[in-house]
């Protein structure tokens, strides 16, 4: 196993951040770490990075205990951005490139290669702050990844850009993983988690409330949603057992059921209502699972508002 | 202490060396360093370009007793004396309104005033003629003592001449009698050697004073600015804490010297080259290198301490604004230390300033001066700057724990205030994850 977390657990005072937390991540995988703001991800994270000791538990790399000595196979892309406003791209890069142990003509190699692919060579002899707010994320994402690292650790790497910078990254956070490159990624978007992740842990409230496959997952949930194409109204389809929740919608009904059996009964009561012209079975979206588990978390006070 | 850490010494020094700032406050440096050289010429090529012309006061004898011979006889004015006297015809009239004549000469310019003498009290206690300076000017200062001095010198002649003395009784009479301090402890200071010390005490401790604030402030400037851009989150991840504090003070230490050196190698070549003393035809002792080695010594001691406090306490607010009120205690300490030497110049063997001088915050500065001056014996100085050293360590152990808690730390700075405590906000961002 490329890292592991055995019962970590986080106090501050008498705050309790991460719950003996269990994660297993394989070499080359890339793992989504998905919460609530306030749910314990940052904190997994700088434990992770080493900047933050466990009160209790293991992290591993490799067999290794996480520290510094580690800091040069490590890449991290923090939520909060953060750059030399007043240092020129290549010198900065190069230079944080150097404080992770890369010689500086590979630094400087390398960077060509990166800035080129984001298509922001000509901002190499510039200010950061003098780059807009896009651009700035491409090289901070550059800062994470130029050293070449065995774990990359990505929080939010896509917040606040366009989504041609977006789809930008996202090749090349999966080339990396082609590449062998271990990567947890912590995203509130939850189409790139489903898109990126195979395996994934969503975190309440500092504790782990589901991880695994992505695919077992939404499989094991149980709960699908049928979607019926029908003009007819059908004010007694809530009443039919197995029936979570209806929602009318412009062309029919979008009806969440307990499993497929309950779809199959929907289907057959359906054609006795009226004329159906769409029947569909869709596996519950990351989204909807998110909801469900995290959502609990604020009904109790649990998570806070960013 | 390994690779990444000169790293970061070599980056911060580089960058800062190369800053406007930096090369400005150099420049000025050496720029003034040259000019004060240079000073004695400029000031004297001033004096004989425009040569002070000398100004006329009038004589209103109205005495008959041969003064007003005495006072205009130019023989008895001293050299490059600024007025001379000339007599006022007539003066000796009655009825003549001397106010009246000085208003019409001082309003015309030709006279600075008038010098009135009058028969005064004949009583044995008193001299027998009475002076009065008529003038518009508000300050009279100079002109006062200039008349007083030759009054007096006229008034000692005349007294001479009265009792019949010649003039080798007149120089016997006149002459001073001397005095010397012989000090009890060998090897004390003389007054001449103790202004000399004064002096420099004086120069050093205002350059180690202002040094200690300007570096100071940019070590803790260069934290708060990590902090605020939140680089410090990438480059906490590569190196510890610790590393970096000691960093920026070895880095931000390198400048000051680099400032240094090149100050004094300007003053060196300058005062070479315009030979400042020369012209003014002083001669001083050999420059006290021990004593210089000394306030080198106490710059770095001080610098240490204070930068470390300093850099330490800017960890633990994410705001410039905030890291000047977090500080101020540590800036009072330095004015106060700066205050004591400035009272210490002039009672170096006050007992407060015996005392301030164990205190590690005052050492560099008050215990300098009591070196310089002669006042602090060897176990004095090495007692303190043991406790000095003890107290940096201190402070480095100290200093480390506060910046690894505080670089984390985002929260406003009324939770700066909570040192001894984790700071509850350290894995998250701002002060919100939990």
């Amino acid at each position: 196993m490329a890292l592991e977390l055995r019962d970590v657990t986080k106090r501050f005072g008498s705050h309790v951040a991460v719950n003996r937390l269990n994660l297993k991540v394989e070499e080359g995988e890339l793992f989504g770490l998905l919460g609530a703001n306030g749910a314990g991800k940052t904190t997994t994270m700088r434990m992770i990075l080493g900047l933050l000791a466990p009160t209790e538990g293991e992290i591993t790399w490799f067999g290794r205990r996480m520290g510094y000595d580690l800091s040069h196979q490590i890449g991290y892309l923090p939520e909060e951005r953060g750059l030399y406003p007043k240092l020129k791209v290549e010198e900065q890069l190069v230079y944080l490139a150097r404080l992770r142990g890369m010689e500086k003509r590979k630094a400087q190699r390398q960077l060509r290669e990166w800035l080129e692919r984001f298509h922001v060579s000509h901002y190499a002899d510039k200010r950061v702050e003098e780059l807009s707010k896009g651009n700035q994320q491409k090289i901070q994402f550059i800062t994470a990844v130029l050293h070449q690292p065995k774990l990359l650790i990505l929080d939010e790497p896509f917040s606040g850009l366009d989504p041609v910078n977006v789809e930008l990254l996202k090749k090349a956070v999966l080339d990396l993983k082609e590449q062998g490159t271990t990567i947890l990624f912590s995203s509130h978007r939850m189409e790139h988690v489903e898109e990126l992740c195979r395996t994934l842990c969503i975190l309440r409230n500092g504790e782990a409330v589901l991880q695994g496959d992505l695919a077992q997952i939404k499989r094991s949930y149980g709960k699908k949603t049928v979607r019926l194409r029908m003009a007819a109204e059908w004010p007694d389809l809530a009443a039919i057992q197995g029936v979570e929740r209806v929602h009318r919608t412009a062309l029919g009904y979008e009806v969440k059921v307990r499993d497929e059996a309950v779809a199959q009964t929907i289907l057959q009561e359906a054609l006795k209502v009226g004329e159906v012209t769409g029947f569909s079975l869709e596996e519950p979206s990351l989204h909807e699972i998110f909801i469900e588990k995290v959502g609990a978390a604020y009904d109790e006070g649990g998570g806070e508002g960013e | 202490m390994n690779r990444k850490f000169f790293l970061m010494v070599g980056h911060l020094y580089r960058n800062k060396l190369k800053s406007p700032g930096f090369l400005a406050s150099v420049g000025i440096m050496a720029a003034v360093v040259a000019l004060l050289c240079y000073l004695p010429m400029i000031i004297m090529g001033i004096i004989e370009r425009s040569p002070k012309e000398m100004q006329v006061i009038g004589l209103a004898d109205r005495t008959g007793d041969g003064w007003a011979t005495l006072l205009t006889d130019t023989n008895h004015l001293p050299e490059n004396a600024p007025y001379r006297l000339e007599p006022v015809s007539d003066s000796g009239k009655q009825g003549m309104d001397i106010r009246e004549l000085a208003g019409e000469k001082v309003a015309s310019g030709e006279w600075a005033g008038i010098l009135e003498l009058r028969d005064g009290d004949e009583s044995a206690a008193r001299p027998a003629v009475e002076a009065v300076y008529w003038t518009d000017e508000k300050d009279a200062s100079d002109v006062l003592f200039f008349l007083k001095q030759l009054l007096n010198t006229a008034a000692f002649q005349q007294r001479a001449q009265q009792l019949g003395l010649g003039q080798q009784e007149l120089a016997w009479l006149d002459a001073p009698l001397k005095l010397e301090k012989v000090a009890l402890e060998e090897g004390a200071k003389d007054e001449l050697e103790l202004n000399i010390a004064r002096a420099f005490v004086y120069l050093t401790v205002m350059a180690l004073y202002f040094m200690l604030i300007q570096y100071g402030n940019m070590v803790s400037t260069e934290v708060v600015v990590e902090k605020s851009s939140r680089v410090m989150e990438i480059l906490v991840s590569s190196v510890p804490p610790a590393q970096q504090l000691f960093a920026k003070v070895l880095g931000v230490g390198l400048l000051a010297l680099t400032q240094m050196a090149i100050v004094v190698l300007t003053g060196v070549f300058f005062f070479h080259l315009a030979d400042p003393l020369g012209q003014l035809d002083i001669q001083l002792p050999p420059l006290p290198v021990e004593l210089l080695l000394v306030a080198l010594g106490y710059l770095i001691l001080g610098y240490l301490l204070y930068a470390t406090l300093l850099a330490s306490l800017a960890s633990l607010v994410s705001r410039l604004e905030d890291a000047g009120i977090i500080q101020s205690p540590v800036y009072i300490f330095l004015v106060g230390g700066f205050f004591l030497t400035m009272y210490g110049l002039g009672s170096p063997d006050s007992p407060l300033v015996a005392a301030a001088s164990w205190v590690p915050f005052f050492t560099p500065m008050v215990m300098f001066l009591r070196i310089g001056m002669g006042m602090a014996g060897t176990p004095e100085v090495l007692g303190s700057t043991l406790l000095m050293a003890v107290t940096i360590a201190v402070f480095v152990v100290l200093g480390a724990r506060w910046y690894k808690r505080g670089v984390f730390r985002y929260e406003p700075i009324r939770g700066a205030w909570r040192l001894g405590r984790p700071a509850a906000n350290a894995g998250g961002k701002g002060d919100r994850e939990r």
